[in-house]
């Protein structure tokens, strides 16, 4: 158990240590809100949505925000089945 | 997807779908749907990575599925970025806020 303790003690202070410097490995820097495979979420609720420019099927160019214009708009995004 | 437009149209909205496919699969894809919304094909990438939804890990970088609620202003009302195909809301959660929107014109 004191061997358990000194050994905290350690790492507390060479915590310390490395804080000062202002690099600890122990504790690196929070990344930003990710996903759960790491892909940083840009946007947030209130967020003005990215207007685009796709093709659909028939090679037509369809606007965002000609559509937006009109009423709300549901956007997925998906992997090709639903 | 084709039964959830119409309750999405009932509601007062519209519904875009955006896939990394190339433009022929989504054109296959209204085809055998029969879908009367718009089918649109990001094969460039650069839609989803201006939405920050790549996941990179997987097929060398295809859309978490995701849905975005949009008012008339193109603001962002609702969102939900999905870990996977079986992550989405329920239908109901975004119906209510499709008829909440519409509801205020």
């Amino acid at each position: 158990m004191k061997a358990l303790f000194s050994t905290f003690l350690l790492i507390a202070s060479a915590i310390a240590a490395y804080g000062q410097s202002g690099q600890s490995p122990l504790a690196p820097p929070k990344p930003p809100a990710a996903t759960p495979t790491g892909t940083p979420v840009k946007l947030k609720l209130g967020d003005k949505a990215p207007d685009f420019a796709l093709p659909n099927g028939d090679g037509k160019l369809v606007i965002l925000s000609e559509y937006t214009q009109r009423s709300p708009v549901v956007l997925v995004f998906y992997r090709g089945f639903w | 997807m084709a039964e959830d437009y119409d309750k999405i149209k009932q509601a007062g909205a519209d519904l875009i779908a955006v896939s990394v496919d190339e433009q022929s699969f989504a054109w296959s894809m209204a085809q055998t749907t029969g879908a009367k919304f718009q089918i649109l094909s990001d094969a460039e990438k650069k839609t989803i990575a201006a939405y920050g939804i790549v996941n990179a890990a997987e097929r060398d970088g295809i859309a978490h599925p995701s849905i975005f609620v949009l008012d008339k202003e193109g603001k962002i009302r609702y969102m939900h970025v999905g870990r996977d195909a079986q992550d989405r809301p329920p239908d109901e959660t975004l119906l209510q806020e499709v008829r909440k929107l519409s509801a205020a014109k």
